[in-house]
């Protein structure tokens, strides 16, 4: 297992990583759509899924990979969680923009 | 790790207890003694006694011993403080007992954490919770608002800490705490990439959880919104788990390669306690401001990070004696806040006109929780901010000391207006004298008082245990 994994060299693993990362902020930073925001944050999880295991694989250290199920774990916490909060707004204002969401200033 | 288990217990009992109906009160004296119990028993049994868990992944130290007892007396006497907030509450008390010791569980592993994986459970034990706590109030739009923009902030945050986490793994090759330091002492000068970027987004994230600029945004929308009871909570007891975390973090395991962060923590508390004290002048609404006095806190308390050259003691005993400070001072502040908002329903700084009159005790309450909070002696608020001066002058950091010295002046100005609209305005009704408090709120508030005064007078019960 751990040489077909090796086949492919390290960097680029960590370039692929980083640029799914990317492409998870600039979703949160740039979509209004709270769902959307939601998904992009899986994404950054799932990006570093990825290099964790890439770690771990060319380190021969089973700990990364042991991370990785921690992380997916509390990802579905999560996600319980933060759909049933965006479910009690969409339920209250019939919308999940974001940009709705403008009442506490100061 | 009995203090784990028996929370963890403690939270399913009383999440069940619910679901039978059984007495609230019952159900909430349960949960404090057995709070205080548990809180007797590490400090009885843990304190100069290191005890590791899973594999070295917890590690009970006098440091986490402190800090766990600190979390758990301010949670304990949050929950004593409660009856006021409650009172207005029809149903599913419990859920909220138990929501806030599961929180409370999480704090005790980010605080004892030897493993980043133990750090990041942490955090999230702590936080899951505190997304559901925030937006408790089901119809009230503020309280959903300010979930929502906690939780997607909190997600987002938790991404950039698994990165900074992965970052570290990648170059060091260990999640464990004395691994990871123990490499950076043999490679002191190693500066590539991946650790600086790992090592960014780690201070980042920690930044973001104690509310530190520029990652303070959410802090003021978070508090005004969300129940003040919560409120409460968030902005003493998750504050000192969140202090306890970042420094058990930078300053034990990453003090090898400090000088790679501790410019930008000099930027970063510089940045914070101006942005904080600035902006609270500005301010109307009460738990507002208090959320900006509470982001200027932090920013006094991340100039002990600075301090990695200091005897290790000194800067424990430095941190830890303005965790606590500013705790006890703050829980003793928003008990007022919540006796006032059980009659009026506001939180501007109007609703409090007059409270000194109508009720001189929540008066004499309010007056010495704000002049620790502002740092004026005898109160404890005073020595906790010159100790922080004093180690950061030693460090040679003058600079950053005018700045903090200047802010805190400005300080006693937002402070004083809060005490000025107490004291010397007149009450628009008769509203706040029908406050009506139950025998044990005013022995744990003036037993609280009683601490604020005796912690200023008598520093050494806190700052030399170490």
């Amino acid at each position: 297992m751990d040489s077909i994994i090796r086949v492919i060299p390290l960097n680029y693993y960590i370039f692929l990583s980083a640029a799914i990362f990317c492409i998870g902020v600039l979703g949160v930073l740039l979509r209004r759509n709270a769902i959307i925001i939601f998904m992009s944050v899986e994404l950054m999880l799932n990006s570093v899924n990825l290099l964790l295991s890439a770690f771990s694989a060319y380190r021969s250290d089973p700990s990364g990979q042991v991370f990785v199920f921690f992380i997916m774990a509390v990802a579905a916490a999560e996600v319980a969680v933060g759909l049933a909060i965006i479910v009690m707004i969409y339920r209250n204002t019939n919308s999940v923009d974001v940009n709705l969401l403008d009442k506490l200033r100061g | 790790m009995v203090a784990l288990i028996s929370l963890s217990i403690l939270g399913v009992f009383s999440m069940i207890a619910g679901l039978f109906n059984v007495n609230t009160k019952a159900v909430l004296t349960i949960s404090i003694v057995t709070i205080l119990g548990v809180l007797g028993f590490t400090a009885g049994f843990h304190w100069n006694n290191d005890y590791s868990r899973f594999y070295d992944m917890l590690n009970f130290d006098n440091y986490a011993v402190a800090f766990t007892c600190a979390i758990l007396g301010s949670t304990a006497i949050l929950l004593l403080f409660s009856e006021h907030f409650f009172s207005n509450i029809k149903q599913y008390i419990t859920e909220y007992y138990s929501l806030i010791i599961f929180s409370v569980v999480g704090m005790i592993a980010m605080v004892a954490f030897d493993n980043l994986a133990m750090l990041f459970l942490g955090i999230e034990i702590m936080s899951v919770p505190l997304y559901i706590l925030v937006g408790s109030q089901k119809k009230n739009l503020l309280s959903n608002e300010s979930s929502l923009k906690y939780f997607l902030m909190g997600a987002f945050t938790t991404g950039i800490l698994l990165m900074g986490i992965t970052l570290i793994y990648g170059e060091t090759g260990s999640f464990d705490l004395s691994t990871i330091q123990s490499y950076f002492q043999e490679n002191a000068t190693d500066s590539s990439p991946i650790l600086l970027v790992g090592l960014f987004f780690l201070l980042a994230a920690m930044a973001f959880k104690v509310s530190a600029a520029p990652f303070h945004f959410w802090t003021p929308d978070v508090y005004q919104g969300s129940p003040t009871f919560i409120t409460a909570f968030m902005s003493t007891v998750v504050k000192i788990a969140g202090f306890g975390a970042f420094f058990r973090l930078f300053y034990i395991c990453f003090a090898p390669i400090s000088e790679v962060w501790t410019t930008a923590i000099w930027v970063m508390a510089a940045l914070t306690i101006t942005i904080g004290s600035i902006t609270a002048v500005f301010q109307n609404d009460i738990k507002r401001l208090l959320a900006y006095s509470s982001i200027s806190h932090a920013g006094y308390m991340l100039i002990s990070l600075l301090m990695v050259k200091n005897v290790e003691s000194e800067a424990f005993g430095a941190i830890f004696y303005y965790v606590i400070s500013y705790s006890i001072s703050s829980i003793a502040l928003f008990s007022v806040i919540m006796a006032v908002q059980k009659v009026k329903d506001s939180s501007s700084i109007d609703a409090f006109k007059g409270l000194a009159k109508a009720n001189p005790l929540l008066g004499i309450i309010a007056a010495v929780s704000i002049a620790s909070l502002a740092g004026l002696p005898p109160t404890a608020g005073f020595l906790a901010k010159f100790y922080i001066l004093k180690s950061t002058v030693e460090s040679g950091y003058v600079w950053l000391a005018l700045i903090a010295v200047t802010n805190a002046i400005i300080g006693i100005f937002y402070y004083f207006k809060v005490l000025i609209a107490i004291y010397f305005k007149e009450a628009e009704d008769q509203s706040l004298s029908l406050i009506a408090s139950s025998l044990a709120y005013k022995i744990v508030a003036v037993l609280l008082v009683i601490g604020i005064l005796v912690l200023g007078i008598f520093p050494d019960l806190v700052y030399s245990i170490f």
